[in-house]
């Protein structure tokens, strides 16, 4: 269904320099969203047309799948709870030895490597509260994890290493 | 994402299909609470989902906790070899149980 003004606009950018400097042909695409929900699965679902046109690995589309869900929308539940309209940028990179992703945001400022919740699902208990598991799966899939804050905002770099079948 | 649900004795199935973002999440919601409210053992066959988030993982967990709090019990079958990877990182494989196969779980809720 056509979500008129919600469209990220998409930009795939092959003349790009590796973000992963290793020499090889990268491509890279790039998103920006606002704070909304039906934005975000649109742009999950950039993010996983944009893996299969790379031929990556089912678990690193899934990881990277995994990362904007999570990590944006953390950004549109809780960094924007004081009504702010942010912007959520994307950028993910690939090449034949990994993925990196770039996520920028100008909302509340949030380290999640340092500050989310140690999930509880993880002890087997009720959990009694939505936090943790999210960040907490992103780290799991992910090789490298890295915050800032930046501009009063926040910027997080993800990367992950691939595993080609013929390699 | 859809769900199919059908049933086995007094065991209730609910095959889901398709992708479990954040948005199929709040559908799984409302399309289990009625299996919940009346089912005592629920198996949930994944054997067509091939993404699920923590959006999703969190429903099937408060699904597993409400079942369990009323004596029921809630297993899952079939899963993707990602979505089995997420499960196991998430720790789901411990408080609830997850099979290969459909006749397994369904087993295990008969035993």
């Amino acid at each position: 269904m056509p979500k008129s003004g919600r469209q990220p606009q998409r930009r795939l950018d092959r003349a790009r320099p590796p973000a992963l400097d290793v020499g090889m042909a990268a491509a890279t695409l790039i998103q920006e969203i606002p704070n909304e929900s039906d934005a975000l699965i649109d742009l999950m679902e950039e993010v996983r047309r944009f893996c299969e046109e790379q031929e990556l690995p089912g678990d690193a589309e899934y990881a990277a799948i995994l990362a904007v869900e999570e990590i944006v929308n953390n950004t549109i539940k809780y960094g924007c709870r004081d009504g702010r309209r942010a912007r959520i940028r994307l950028e993910l990179a690939v090449n034949e030895d990994g993925l990196e992703l770039v996520l920028e945001d100008d909302a509340i400022p949030f380290n999640p490597l340092r500050d989310a919740p140690e999930p509880e699902a993880l002890h087997g208990g009720a959990p009694t509260k939505a936090g943790g598991l999210g960040i907490f799966l992103v780290r799991s899939l992910m090789d490298e994890a890295a915050y800032e804050a930046k501009n009063g905002g926040n910027r997080l770099l993800l990367r992950k290493s691939l595993a080609r079948k013929n390699t | 994402m859809e769900i199919k649900t059908s049933s086995e004795g007094d065991i209730q199935i609910a095959a889901i299909s398709g992708r479990i973002d954040p948005q199929a999440a709040i559908d799984l919601k409302k399309d289990l609470a009625p299996l919940v409210g009346n089912a005592k053992k629920l198996c949930i066959n994944l054997a067509e989902v091939s993404y699920i988030g923590s959006a999703g993982l969190r429903e099937l967990f408060f699904a597993a906790k409400n079942l369990e709090r009323n004596g029921g019990k809630l297993v899952c079958c079939s899963l993707q070899p990602e979505v089995k990877r997420i499960f196991e990182i998430a720790g789901f494989s411990i408080p609830y149980q997850t099979f290969d196969t459909q006749d397994e779980a369904i087993a295990a809720l008969q035993g």
